[in-house]
């Protein structure tokens, strides 16, 4: 609902009298409305693809960043935008605005199965294994990033210091287009799996024992996690914490249960990046903040919180 | 109506923990299984479970092979208690036995559902817990929980309608009262037409409770049968090396009562 009243608000406010200040109306529909529905729609997938992972490796502290997958994504996405004038593609082309979704989405989901495969210990994924690994992950793709910078020109230079601190200031409807189907198919289907999730976080022989196929829960969610992570980071660059504060904070309301959990985290990720979003947007104005800076300045002192309060329960 | 072990061995990294094990678990008995640590109780209990896949043989549910099941129809038909199971989420005891329904049509979320866990909270005991973060719960309150999610999973049992309850050491962390209150709710559950197999370690719980013991020694069951027939003082000191008298139970007359002797020399 907070969405819908964000959106309306502006929309109401701009169009009382639209015809008076065609410029006032062009900024709305060319630059503020793509920017606000793909601030929603990322805030929203990365959200939601945290909740399902922290439920999939039992684990509150997983992240998509924590894991690899928006490193790789970002790694592919750089990749896609240096190597993409070699391939014949140029950077404003509607092909582009297409490969880098995609080269998003196949970055995050490659950097998440190496990092399962890495985390599997007799059948079941090792949590602390996992982490590592996602560590390991992440300075391997830092460093084909930093490749990728070392070979690119300056345009695409700046292109990928852009995507490396997180940005929504290239939004257009194109660009809301091609992440859509990427990610309003997650946003949709994670929910779905919300009572095995619930049951997974039994353990993975008890859900099983519940009846549920843990084999193909675990590569459902890898796979929908990373199309929407990937899509995600590929239109806006590395945007870190929301992923992991939003379902934290949703948990803190309403409990773990994934059938609220989800869906709720959609939304409440969605609120939180046009928050975060607006605040990027004024407070150095006329100047803009990358929205990477924003997220983690407020979100890693909650991490650090949530560190320590693990400790203290002897949870990590 | 049975569950059928054939023949089960398994070998685990060139380790074998089962060789040629041939169980049968029948609707309507608590079957108790007894035997030192490291006799393959457990793996056993995982192969019957269709958790873990036998190395050769095969367990039968019903006639047909676990592995030919749909999952779904297995977890509406069988539950496991598992030895440890943590969780790091602040479900409460009543939600965690609510999961237990999750292969059932209302999936934890109907009204029957609430009252099946209700009532199977009421058997273990834990009524007044229900709405405690689960993880903070003492190990065996977790342990009365876990089981009464077990039972809600297969809640439905009749003649008609067999069920099977395994449960992998099932009193480990429980006091007294409640050992004798779980293996009470156990073989009423056993009575009303379920199987019910228990990993004991107190062979006088298995000699009051069960209809029958199989005695496990280095992946192999050495004996089984009614408790009368397998608690001899000569078996016990081959398989425990301990030494015990065995006299009857005070009030229970057809029960037998071991009294321990210490270890043999």
């Amino acid at each position: 609902m907070s969405v819908l009243s964000i959106l309306a608000g502006p929309l109401t406010g701009w169009q009382i009298d639209p015809a008076a200040d065609p410029i006032q109306s062009a900024v709305l529909n060319a630059i503020r409305l793509p920017r606000t529905i793909l601030s929603a729609l990322v805030g929203a997938a990365l959200a939601s693809a945290g909740a399902a992972l922290q439920g999939m490796f039992r684990n509150p502290l997983a992240d998509p960043a924590l894991i690899g997958v928006s490193a790789g994504a970002a790694t592919l996405t750089a990749f896609a935008i240096v190597a993409g004038p070699w391939m014949g593609l140029s950077t404003t082309s509607a092909v582009a605005t297409w490969s880098l979704p995609i080269a998003g989405f196949l970055g995050g989901a490659v950097t998440t199965l190496i990092v399962m495969q890495l985390a599997q210990r007799g059948g079941g994924t090792d949590v602390a294994t996992m982490l590592l690994a996602g560590i390991a992950v992440n300075a391997m793709a830092g460093a084909m990033t930093g490749l990728m910078v070392f070979a690119a020109d300056d345009a695409q230079l700046r292109d990928i210091t852009f995507w490396s601190l997180g940005s929504l200031g290239g939004a257009t409807w194109a660009k809301v287009a091609a992440v859509s189907p990427l990610i309003i198919p997650c946003i949709v289907i994670l929910p779905l799996n919300a009572g095995a999730l619930n049951a997974f976080l039994l353990g993975e022989s008890e859900a099983s024992i519940l009846g549920v196929d843990v084999e193909k829960l675990k590569r459902r969610i890898v796979v929908l996690s990373a199309m929407a992570v990937g899509a995600a980071v590929s239109v806006s660059g590395v945007i870190g914490f929301v992923g992991l504060v939003v379902p934290h904070l949703v948990r803190l309301a309403n409990g773990p249960d994934h059938r609220t959990l989800l869906p709720c985290a959609a939304i409440y990720g969605a609120t939180t990046l046009l928050v975060a979003d607006t605040a990027s947007r004024t407070i150095v104005a006329p100047a803009e903040l990358p929205i990477g800076i924003v997220t983690a300045a407020a979100g890693a002192p909650f991490f650090l919180l949530l560190l320590g309060r693990g400790r203290r329960g002897g949870e990590i | 109506m049975m569950m059928d072990a054939d023949r089960v061995s398994v070998s685990i990294a060139g380790k074998s923990l089962l060789s040629q094990v041939s169980l049968q678990l029948r609707a309507g008995e608590l079957l108790a299984i007894a035997g030192p640590n490291g006799a393959g109780k457990s793996t056993l209990v995982h192969v019957m479970a269709g958790i873990q896949g036998p190395s050769s043989g095969a367990v039968t549910l019903e006639g047909v092979d676990l592995r030919d099941w749909r999952s779904i129809d297995l977890a509406r038909k069988r539950t496991v208690l598992l030895q440890s199971s943590e969780l790091r989420f602040g479900f409460s005891a009543l939600e965690v036995v609510l999961l237990g329904r999750t292969p059932h049509r209302g999936g934890g979320r109907s009204h029957d559902d609430y009252e099946i866990a209700a009532a199977a909270l009421e058997i273990v005991d834990a009524t007044h817990f229900a709405d405690r973060d689960f993880r903070s719960l003492s190990g065996g309150e977790k342990q009365r929980v876990q089981l009464a999610r077990c039972l809600a999973q297969i809640w439905d049992v009749d003649l008609h309608r067999p069920r099977y309850l395994l449960l992998d050491e099932p009193t480990s962390a429980l006091d007294l009262k409640h050992q004798e209150h779980i293996l009470t709710a156990a073989s009423s559950y056993a009575s009303r037409g379920a199987a019910v197999l228990a990993i004991l370690h107190d062979l006088n719980l298995a000699a009051r409770f069960a209809d029958r013991i199989a005695v496990m020694c280095n992946g192999c069951i050495e004996e089984i049968g009614p408790p009368d027939a397998v608690l001899r003082p000569d078996l016990i000191r081959s398989v425990f090396g301990v030494d015990v008298k065995v006299i009857d139970h005070p009030h229970q007359r057809a029960k037998r009562h071991l009294i321990s002797l210490g270890t043999t020399v």
